[in-house]
């Protein structure tokens, strides 16, 4: 880990060659923060060492200092990627040990799940990981299971999500993706992260030809068995709308699904408003079947969703503006 | 105007027809009706953030002789029951949805107040307390976490207290000194002295200069602007360095990340302080924002795949609205249908309030991320709309697309805290930022934003328009915003919004100096600008400074 701070930076001979620089808030300041003592004597030896762009070991001891304490202070983080880099192309390069710092952001990721600024410092480690082509691999493999152990505690955390994706992409690590959607979805049918990431598996790694048809249809049954078990899931119907459009493929190719879902011949038996929403589409396009639509609609205004019936009417108004 | 007092008639039209409900507020309406013998009444008298119906007062006053007492309709069904399709599986996403709209339930039920009124008083103490601090004059050093975020703690308070008739102009002298010291020479706000400047605290340096009037000089004259301690030039080059010319977009900071804040806080930036767009600044900015759209209708961080979700929502669509004129930019770059039903699908019941993503939970916050968004989108749809036609009344809207109903009743059960300030949901504590997108929020449920025809074309709708040609400056689009608190209801003809003329909030009149029924226009907010978030009448006062400037 990080040399641990020292108990005065005043007072230790490491640092004594520095004058701190105060902090300006200037004349009766707004939304003035009491820090610490200890936070504000960091900052300024922080400060100091930033006036003079220096880029030694004693940084990493002092910007993991501060971060501990803030680990949202961008400029910090930073100051200390530039470190990093600057030492790795020195002759001090064993100060910079990429393998610690990335144990480092590990815990603090784990201690901090909102935090922007660890995932970005983490892509900035790796990239200089990856100068040495030998250890990509077991990198990449090591990132994807520390990215697991975030979702295990929170299956949906925004920057962790784009984090993987940053990783898939960057080193075409597809493999073994949708696997790992398969595993979030059994746990969570209706974790909508996870069925973006895998509309981002199943179309980020196509190459000119496009998605197979034996792809779509396995995709489509992915969607149907989803459905069956949660028919109210707004997460697979979007992906369906989604995988279909790609595709090019009509809406009206899963009208069956829908009815199974939202029989409009017998509203009482309704199970869900996706499937409802759907067939307005798929009865929209079809001139002789407007009415279908509209009722779908009107049914979704009264009864199944009425908190959005201006939504609703809306759309309907649209289809009688046009018949 | 009183609403106690029988010259609150509503000026609204009186064209009321009968038909079956379909809306929420209908269907409210006739509960009420069915509950309360006489009188009845009908939608165009509906507050839309407001459970009192000075209509009721008014119709009682001319029958009874002595002020009538508030009258508080019961909850209506769908705010108090249980969505009624429900899927028997229960996943970790089912079983959190169940038991946050089960707390909000009985928040949104309370018999004793199914509707509350807002607690300006004590929001403002907590927003009061944000800027000046404890006994100390600091914050609690716990809120060192927001140390590289200072400008966004004092836009948060100042905005939050305009929005609640604090007049903010008394802070100017401190707002100013607050700032400059954040301000880096070679251009751009750091989030606290000595940092690295970065696109969203140099976007809430210039909203926080920007909610302060310009007041009084000491002649007598028009006092200085506070955006002027702004160094334009070195704002402009700035924003050159951390433009990524490839993509379009704008990282957040020299080394940083980038995704569509950095575009909408930079867009924000360059037209507030109306600063040239030449240079190719804005180049691509409209495509990169387009190409956030993802599967689901919504938008995502980055072009990149990433999940849509209402915070980049907002900074998508207010970015291209700076751009260009809504009717065309939104058409032109975006899939309309799949964003307004996914942007529809945000509003849950029974909460009422509004969620980010797909399958997550409501959250008081994205009463502006998404909620923000309708106003864009229905002038999107509308295209630009006469002045005169609002103010009669007239004019062809769509009218709202969700139910400003619900998100007034989110907000105003679930989302006031008993301690003071407002927060994401009950259960959580309140904070300064919560407070100030949730008050923005009800606002946008107060008021009906319109966009009006430019007087000369703009460059985007220009004929010779060329993409990767430069626009001239200024950025004129977000200036043509207007409001109106009559709100176009979606039955044509028939305005919703029933109190027009609300007095300013007394900010030094005492509670017990209050009139009974006073505080049905304690409700209502100070108006904000659809775009900026800043109050309302500060825009065309900004515009006024930066057109009387000639060069940086």
């Amino acid at each position: 880990m990080n040399q641990p701070p020292p108990d005065s930076y005043a007072l230790d001979p490491s640092w004594t060659d520095l004058v701190p620089l105060p902090q300006d808030d200037g004349e009766h300041p707004l939304a003035q923060i009491a820090y610490t003592e200890e936070y504000s004597e960091a900052m300024s030896y922080l400060r100091a060492i930033m006036a003079k762009n220096e880029y030694t070991p004693r940084v990493l001891q002092v910007t993991a200092h501060i971060i501990e304490m803030n680990p949202a202070h961008y400029t910090v983080w930073l100051y200390r990627a530039k470190t990093l880099l600057s030492l790795l192309q020195s002759d001090d390069g064993a100060a910079a040990d990429l393998g610690r710092e990335l144990r480092f952001l590990n815990d603090l990721a784990l201690r901090h799940q909102k935090n922007y600024q660890i995932w970005n410092h983490r892509q900035t480690v790796v990239e200089a990981m990856a100068a040495a082509p030998e250890l990509v691999g077991q990198m990449v493999r090591e990132e994807k299971q520390f990215t697991n152990a975030m979702f295990r505690r929170d299956g949906k955390n925004y920057h962790v999500w784009s984090y993987r994706q940053w990783l898939v992409r960057r080193f075409a690590a597809w493999a073994g993706e949708v696997e790992f959607v398969d595993g979030l979805l059994a746990a969570d049918v209706r974790n909508n992260s996870a069925w973006n990431h895998r509309y981002f598996v199943i179309f980020g790694q196509q190459g000119e030809e496009g998605v197979g048809d034996e792809v779509v249809e396995r995709e489509v049954r992915v969607v149907e068995d989803a459905v069956f078990i949660a028919p109210q899931n707004a997460s697979a119907w979007n992906y369906l709308r989604g995988l279909l459009g790609k595709v090019g493929r009509p809406l009206s190719s899963v009208e069956g699904l829908c009815l199974t879902y939202a029989p409009l011949d017998n509203p009482d038996a309704i199970t869900s408003s996706h499937a409802l929403d759907l067939l307005a589409d798929i009865y929209a396009g079809r001139k002789e079947e407007r009415a279908k639509a509209i009722k779908a609609l009107e049914l979704l205004a009264a009864r199944y969703d009425p908190i959005r019936a201006n939504y609703w009417n809306y759309r309907a108004g649209i289809i009688k503006a046009a018949a | 105007m009183s609403a106690a007092s029988p010259s609150s008639s509503s000026k609204s039209p009186s064209n009321s027809t009968t038909k079956t409900p379909s809306t929420p507020s209908e269907v409210f309406n006739d509960i009420l009706s069915s509950a309360q013998p006489a009188p009845t009444y009908s939608q165009q008298t509906w507050n839309p953030s407001n459970p009192y119906f000075p209509h009721y007062h008014n119709q009682n006053m001319t029958t009874t002789a002595s002020p009538p007492e508030p009258i508080m309709p019961p909850t209506p069904a769908l705010f108090t029951t249980p969505p009624i399709l429900q899927d028997t599986l229960q996943t970790l996403s089912s079983k959190e949805q169940l038991s946050t709209a089960e707390i909000c339930m009985k928040h949104l039920s309370n018999p004793s107040d199914p509707f509350p009124i807002l607690s300006r008083r004590q929001h403002i103490a907590f927003l009061e307390s944000g800027i000046l601090g404890g006994r100390n004059g600091k914050l609690p050093h716990g809120m060192v976490l927001l140390d590289a975020s200072r400008p966004w703690i004092i836009y948060w308070c100042l905005q939050g207290l305009d929005s609640l008739g604090v007049d903010v102009g008394k802070y100017r002298e401190r707002v100013i000194s607050s700032l400059r010291p954040l301000q880096n020479e070679s251009g751009g706000f750091g989030g606290g002295n000595g940092q690295v400047s970065h696109v969203t605290a140099s976007y809430a340096a210039v909203l926080a200069l920007a909610t302060v009037s310009r007041g009084e000089g000491e002649d007598g004259e028009e006092g200085e602007e506070a955006l002027g301690i702004v160094d334009r030039r070195a704002m402009f080059h700035w924003l050159h360095e951390i433009k990524d010319w490839e993509s379009g977009g704008f990282r957040v900071c020299v080394g940083g990340e980038e995704d569509v804040r950095g575009v909408y806080c930079a867009l924000v930036i360059l037209a507030l302080l109306g600063l040239p767009t030449s240079g190719n600044l804005v180049k691509g900015a409209k495509e990169y924002l387009g190409r956030c759209q993802t599967y689901e209708g919504g938008f995502g961080a980055t072009p990149n795949g990433n999940e849509a979700h209402g915070g980049y929502a907002f900074c998508t669509l207010a970015g291209l609205c700076i751009l260009g004129e809504p009717a065309e930019v939104l058409r032109k770059h975006l899939d309309m249908d799949r964003l307004v039903s996914w942007l529809s699908a945000r509003q849950y019941a029974p909460e009422g309030g509004l969620s980010g993503r797909t399958n997550k939970l409501v959250d008081g916050c994205y009463s502006t991320w998404v909620g923000g968004c309708w106003a864009l989108i229905e002038a999107g749809i509308d295209g630009p709309q006469d002045e005169k036609e609002v103010a009669l009344g007239q004019n062809k809207a769509v009218g709202s697309l969700w139910s400003r109903e619900g998100l007034a009743r989110y907000i105003m059960s679930c989302c006031q805290s008993p301690k003071g300030g407002l927060r994401d949901k009950p259960g959580k504590n309140s904070d300064y930022y919560h407070a100030n997108y949730i008050l923005l929020g009800l606002a946008s449920t107060q008021n009906y934003f319109y966009y009006t025809p430019s007087p000369m074309p703009l460059p985007s709708s220009s004929p010779q328009d060329n993409e990767s040609e430069d626009l001239p400056l200024p950025l004129t689009a977000p200036f043509l915003w207007r409001y109106s608190p009559r709100i176009p209801s979606n039955t044509p003809n028939v305005a919703e919004a029933i109190i027009e003329d609300m007095p300013e909030w007394p900010d030094d009149v005492e509670e017990e100096d209050m009139l009974p029924g006073q505080q049905i226009e304690s409700d209502r907010l100070k108006v904000h600008h659809p775009i900026f978030n800043i109050p309302f009448e500060r825009v065309g006062e900004i515009e006024r400074w930066w057109k009387e400037k000639v060069g940086f």
